[in-house]
């Protein structure tokens, strides 16, 4: 059908059965996971800035928790990642026309809203306080979430497409695909 | 002849060969296409792919940008 509209398509033989990486298991269209495309440049900015706070905390956490010491030194380092985006979103936000002039007024405020009622990672994983203690399982569980982070970007930049807003989130994307890089390295030298 | 569109093949590729095809592409340069059923999708689906049912598609061409290459599962 779509090639015979013209478009360049191609199917991937064997469908998602076929597929050998990881998957999202992002929902569409709930919760915090809730995209239509008419949010305001401010509210994506905000949402986006709640995940990568989440993430931040769910590193040390997770941090605190995991035995291994190779992998705990890779969380502390995606942990201070998440801040150099927390801190990219929060000057993208300050270029906004009204945009708060304080971030802690941001934080409490415009981001508090934008999250509201949603499970952001850290939440998820202080429901499982055994959780990510060994090397394997940590690394599954990281991988995990920046599988979703990264789903939810690609999604985001979709929706935002032919707008400023899209390169916010491809740039995203493009990060976490770096931290899904080093944690599948690691993951793949252990056991 | 009339009927031979009828029976024009799509580009196939393997699922190794499409980690790589995607993989060596920047982030929203090609659209990741699932048509399968929402529930099937929120059970699990590659990341950054965007959902819309194969039997939606038809009505919903106009959600998918015709300059981009499109990968479809």
């Amino acid at each position: 059908m779509l090639s015979n509209r013209g478009m360049d398509a191609t199917s991937m033989n064997g469908g998602i059965d076929a597929w050998d990486g990881l998957v999202s298991r992002a929902q569409v269209g709930q919760g915090i996971y809730l995209i239509e495309g008419d949010e305001t440049a401010e509210e994506v900015v905000a949402l986006a800035y709640g995940l990568e706070e989440g993430s931040r905390r769910f590193y040390r956490e997770l941090a605190g928790r995991c035995d291994a010491p190779e992998v705990r030194r890779l969380f502390e380092t995606l942990h201070d990642a998440e801040i150099r985006h927390e801190d990219r979103l929060w000057e993208r936000y300050r270029a906004l026309p009204g945009s708060l002039a304080d971030r802690r007024a941001f934080e409490e405020h415009v981001v508090a809203g934008a999250l509201e009622g949603g499970l952001t990672p850290d939440r998820l994983l202080a429901g499982n306080p055994d959780a990510g203690r060994g090397y394997a399982e940590a690394l599954d569980l990281a991988m995990s979430l920046e599988t979703d982070a990264l789903d939810l970007y690609l999604r985001m930049a979709a929706a935002f497409d032919k707008t400023d807003i899209r390169s916010i989130f491809l740039d995203l994307a493009e990060e976490e695909r770096g931290h899904l890089e080093k944690l599948g390295a690691l993951r793949g030298r252990g056991p | 002849m009339r009927f031979m569109g009828l029976f024009s093949r799509t580009k196939t590729m393997e699922a190794d060969e499409a980690r790589r095809w995607m993989e060596g592409r920047p982030p929203g340069s090609f659209t990741l296409l699932d048509v399968r059923q929402p529930g099937e999708y929120e059970q699990g689906h590659l990341p950054g792919a965007v959902l819309i049912p194969l039997s939606e598609l038809e009505t919903r061409l106009g959600e998918i940008d015709p300059e981009k290459p499109v990968l479809a599962y």
